[in-house]
């Protein structure tokens, strides 16, 4: 069978890679069909139902906008504040390489992504074990799923808004997350790595 | 809907490009399931022809509802090569991708894709 490349839905993001189909559900022919008493009792309520909503927006036609706006400002700074909090748990326990990446504008599904570098199996159930809590005890923010530490250096966890990478350094440099999100904005952080890099530099020189 | 005997096409960067599927869990696979495969066509890469790997399914010709009302169908049936741990084999992930797959536990082939839908 000749493969189809037409695009059923009106989505301009899918028409450049035009493999996909999509369509949202049949209502208007739904519509066309004779209507049952109770079809045409629920379309009776559905039209009162919007007069009265179009009615109440004459008058507040400004406030649900900024509302909305305000909603989404306080959303986002709810979000880059715990993922700021993640961070300082990561570098509390001795993680490299902490990078923030306010990924909103580069993809959809998240807003803020945070990726750091650990080096052993430990250290990895060390940084899990404390953002787990840290989100539970503090931020209220529950995983649905547990990391277990068995999946071969990455572990992932997804608290919606923000993602964290925790990976080894061999994982890191062979998937390059930071290359392939290289589009998003760095954010920066209340710490100093680097400070942090010297002293365990000259602490271990002394040895 | 992948049943054993299914071919899918690899979307990834992993070298395979064809792949057969040789056992999935239930009766069918749909999107964001792990299935086992058998390696058909490959270049030069991390796997090689004949080659037995774990794969997720990324994209079917059968539709997936969406509870928005929405449906979602592609062209192919394509999947994304994991190992055993579940970490993608390639290093990125070439083709679509939907958000099933977050509900899935997929979520490190979705950090690797950049066609999200």
């Amino acid at each position: 069978m000749a493969s189809c490349t037409r695009v059923l839905s009106v989505q301009p993001a899918l028409t450049a890679g035009s493999a996909i189909h999509s369509k949202p559900c049949a209502r208007a022919a739904l519509l066309q069909r004779p209507q049952c008493p109770r079809q045409q009792r629920r379309a009776a309520v559905a039209a009162a139902l919007s007069e009265e909503q179009q009615g109440g927006r004459a008058q507040d036609v400004q406030q649900p906008a900024v509302a909305a706006s305000s909603n989404g400002a306080e959303a986002e700074d709810d979000s880059r504040d715990f993922a700021v909090a993640m961070a300082k748990i990561a570098w509390e326990t001795k993680a490299e390489d902490i990078l923030l990446l306010h990924v909103a504008p580069v993809v959809y599904w998240t807003r803020y992504m945070l990726i750091c570098s650990v080096f052993s199996r430990p250290q990895l159930n060390a940084v899990l074990g404390k953002m787990t809590k840290e989100a539970a005890e503090v931020h209220g923010r529950r995983l649905s799923v547990n990391p277990t530490g068995t999946a071969g250096g990455w572990e992932l966890m997804d608290w919606g808004d923000v993602v964290v990478h925790v990976m080894t350094t061999e994982q890191r440099e062979y998937y390059a997350l930071e290359d392939f999100y290289g589009a998003a904005e760095e954010v920066s952080l209340p710490f100093d790595q680097s400070d942090e890099a010297a002293a365990v530099d000259s602490w271990s020189k002394k040895l | 809907m992948i049943i054993d005997g299914t071919r899918l096409v690899v979307t990834d960067n992993s070298g395979a490009k064809e792949v057969e599927c040789i056992k999935t869990r239930g009766r069918f696979a749909s999107i964001g399931d792990v299935i086992t495969c058998s390696v058909k066509k490959a270049i030069k890469g991390k796997v090689s022809q004949g080659q037995v790997v774990k794969a997720v399914v990324v994209e079917t010709k059968k539709e997936v509802q969406r509870k928005d009302g929405s449906v979602i169908k592609f062209d192919k049936n394509a999947c994304v090569l994991v190992n055993q741990k579940g970490l993608p084999i390639g290093t990125r992930v070439l083709g679509f991708v939907t958000h099933e797959l977050r509900a899935r536990q997929m979520m490190k082939v979705l950090s690797l894709a950049a066609r999200v839908f």
